[in-house]
């Protein structure tokens, strides 16, 4: 049935499918598709990003966040883009742990929360 | 709630000009599970130990467990609208409590938020939860008494400024009564005192806050409260945010301090919660395997700094900072003033300098941790840690509570550790022979309840004993001066109270100490003063006592 269903992939790939039902391990697939575009993008020399905008990003956008963090990283730029009317506008990138955060709406909340910590005067977070 | 209009205006005129130019650079991980107060988090690799996270909603974590692939966090706050996939983000901060004198008189949570409906606490000074307790090269042996008020207490298990001692009993034998009275009686000694109220019941600690308001204790008071309601990460980490306050005023202002640990039983139950929960595994009890480092490390907190002393110039007066010292030096301790003379007599200019103390050098740290014990089972596992870090232990048992004998402190087998080091000389001398006669009573007592006749040596023994009994009773709230104490002790170890009917013997007392401190105000005076007995004084006091009791034994 693999052999038949899979028969455009490659003669690995196939093989691949056939030792993994053998052994039932087939409920794994998830996870070793997740291992391999890991595995992948890192030999590739590929970095996901995670980009998040008000709007869609334009082609123009697009090509210098690319740039702008294939330089950052040194790395060839894959990017996912999520669309979140909640920020208002800016974009907010994150790479791994890291987020590049440049939306109005966490610029907003930092200065609600300055003015909270005002107004209350309570000033010893630091 | 005040606001300040100017201050609002500045504030907004800088948020508007710095706007634009913010780009924050933030490492983010996201939650993979919530509940029970606990959050484990992907991501985060760079997160420190005991480091704060927060939370979307403005809730703050604590990272405890560093693992693999994930970090576990104990909730500081409400968990209940945190949700998996939510993002966390590093602070780069440990936990950090407002500190200073903005805080005295309040009552607060662990984190130093405002539980009195009293408005906001305004201080710029903070002190972090975990502090490294002090190296043996900045401490000096206890050595200043930290006087209870309690007659048993000062008289025999006497407290030292930086002991550490214990108060264990079983539930409802008045363990709380001792450490409230010890807070009332700081009054007027500049003695810094924070309450810890640790998986107690709302309205017991509103009772407490209320007694230290009406004795106008409150006014050199903090309570932090971490109540049965709160979740486990704020119970445990209650005691050091107390800890924490007091620290401030012991390094940076050079006071005395006393804080009450009320209870770690409960404590220990709540870090046991959160362990189990963090999937460390357990050990006895179910506790995990560093709930003594729990303990020892909170407990180690408290000392009696050593001074410092600096050699300045002889006009210099006012506050003396380390930094004063004119050839950079500074002298610890004991040894600290005779090393620093010695050192100013080779300097050039030795006429125009002088020794100096630091002004904010020598504060203490006295800790009076509590604990619960079941149906008086010393030697489970909590206790028995914490007996062998304290410094002595003040045991209370419910037969005496129930028996009327309140305190009920059990002084056969309550200890104080640093001992006669932190008793004036007065009562040392007076309180000698105190802790013998009662043991001698303690034995004799079964003997006498069976009916047997006594020979008149052993029958006095035991007239003397139900005195002293009586004598040691007192009520709550009623802490008694140190001296007045020195004059009743003395009194009923001398013996003048044998012949005096047990149920008039707390009266003599009264009577007795009014009589000293008015009409033998000399007497009263030169102990005050001096803090010693000497052989002139106690004839006098002989004197004075043997003239009261003839009016008094007269006045039936």
């Amino acid at each position: 049935m693999i052999d038949a269903s899979f028969k455009d992939y490659s003669a690995i790939t196939r093989n691949f499918l056939l030792v993994i039902a053998e052994r039932s391990r087939t409920t794994m697939i998830d996870q070793i598709v997740d291992a391999y575009a890991e595995f992948a993008n890192l030999t590739a020399n590929v970095a996901t990003v995670e980009v998040s905008t008000a709007r869609p990003l334009d082609a123009d956008e697009r090509e210098r966040v690319q740039r702008v963090m294939g330089e950052k990283l040194k790395k060839m730029i894959k990017l996912n883009e999520h669309v979140n009317p909640d920020l208002i506008g800016g974009m907010v990138l994150v790479h791994n742990d890291t987020m590049w955060d440049s939306s109005l709406r966490r610029k907003l909340d930092d200065a609600i929360k300055t003015m909270e910590i005002k107004t209350h005067l309570v000033k010893w977070t630091e | 709630m005040r606001i300040d209009v100017d201050e609002m205006i500045g504030t907004l005129r800088q948020q508007i000009s710095n706007f634009d130019e913010s780009l924050k650079v933030e490492e983010v991980g996201t939650v993979v599970e919530v509940g029970d107060g606990i959050a484990r988090i992907h991501g985060l690799t760079k997160c420190m130990s005991g480091e704060m996270v927060e939370f979307r909603t403005g809730v703050y974590g604590l990272a405890l467990n560093l693992e693999e692939d994930n970090v576990g966090c104990a909730i500081m706050g409400r968990f209940d609208d945190l949700k998996e996939g939510d993002q966390v983000k590093r602070t780069g901060r440990v936990l950090q409590v407002p500190c200073g004198e903005a805080l005295i008189g309040r009552v607060v949570d662990p984190v130093g938020r405002p539980l009195d409906g009293k408005g906001p606490i305004t201080t710029d000074k903070s002190w972090p939860v975990e502090y490294p307790a002090p190296g043996i090269s900045l401490r000096q042996p206890v050595k200043v008494p930290l006087q209870t008020g309690i007659k048993a207490i000062d008289a025999m298990i006497p407290v030292g400024r930086g002991q550490r001692e214990l108060i264990i009993g079983d539930r409802k034998t008045g363990k709380t009564a001792i450490a409230i009275d010890a807070i009332i009686n700081q009054k007027s000694t500049g003695v810094i005192c924070v309450y810890v109220a640790v998986g107690q019941k709302e309205s017991t600690v509103a009772a407490v806050v209320k007694r230290l308001q009406e004795t106008g204790a409150m006014d050199y008071t903090i309570v932090v409260s971490a109540g049965a309601s709160d979740p486990a990460p704020l119970q445990y980490i209650a005691p050091y945010a107390g800890a924490a306050m007091a620290e401030y005023f012991m390094y940076k202002e050079g006071k005395d301090t006393l804080v009450v640990y009320d209870d770690l039983t409960k404590q220990a139950a709540a870090y046991r919660e959160l362990s189990l929960l963090l999937r460390r595994p357990p050990g006895r009890e179910a506790y995990p395997g560093d709930v003594f480092y729990l303990h020892s490390r909170l407990l180690e907190r408290s000392a009696k700094l050593a001074e410092r002393y600096v050699i300045v110039a002889t006009s210099k007066t006012g506050v003396i900072t380390d930094k004063d010292g004119v050839n950079k030096e500074i002298y610890h301790a004991e040894e600290g003033p005779k090393h620093a003379k010695k050192v100013l007599e080779t300097l050039p200019n030795k006429a125009d300098l002088k020794v100096a103390r630091v002004t904010d050098s020598g504060g203490s740290l006295t800790a009076l941790p509590i604990i619960e014990t079941q149906e008086g089972e010393v030697s489970a596992y909590i206790p028995t840690n914490v007996i062998s870090i304290t410094d002595g232990q003040i045991y209370l048992q419910p037969d005496l509570f129930n028996a009327g004998v309140r305190p009920a402190v059990d002084v056969g087998i309550s200890v104080s550790r640093v001992g006669g080091n932190a008793q004036i000389k007065a009562m040392k001398k007076v309180a000698g022979t105190l802790r013998l006669d009662l043991a001698n009573f303690r034995e004799l007592e079964a003997f006498a309840q069976l009916g047997t006749e006594l020979d008149p040596v052993t029958q006095r023994q035991v007239d003397r004993g139900y005195r002293l009994v009586e004598l040691l009773k007192q009520p709550q709230y009623k802490p008694m001066d140190t001296i007045d104490q020195v004059v009743s002790v003395y009194a009923a170890t001398k013996g003048f109270m044998d012949d005096v009917p047990i149920p008039r013997v707390r009266a003599f007392e009264s009577g007795l100490i009014d009589e000293v401190r008015n009409a033998h105000k000399n007497v009263f005076d030169a102990l005050n003063t001096s803090k010693e007995l000497t052989n002139d004084t106690a004839k006098l006091l002989d004197a004075a006592i043997t003239e009261f009791k003839r009016r008094f034994m007269a006045a039936k």
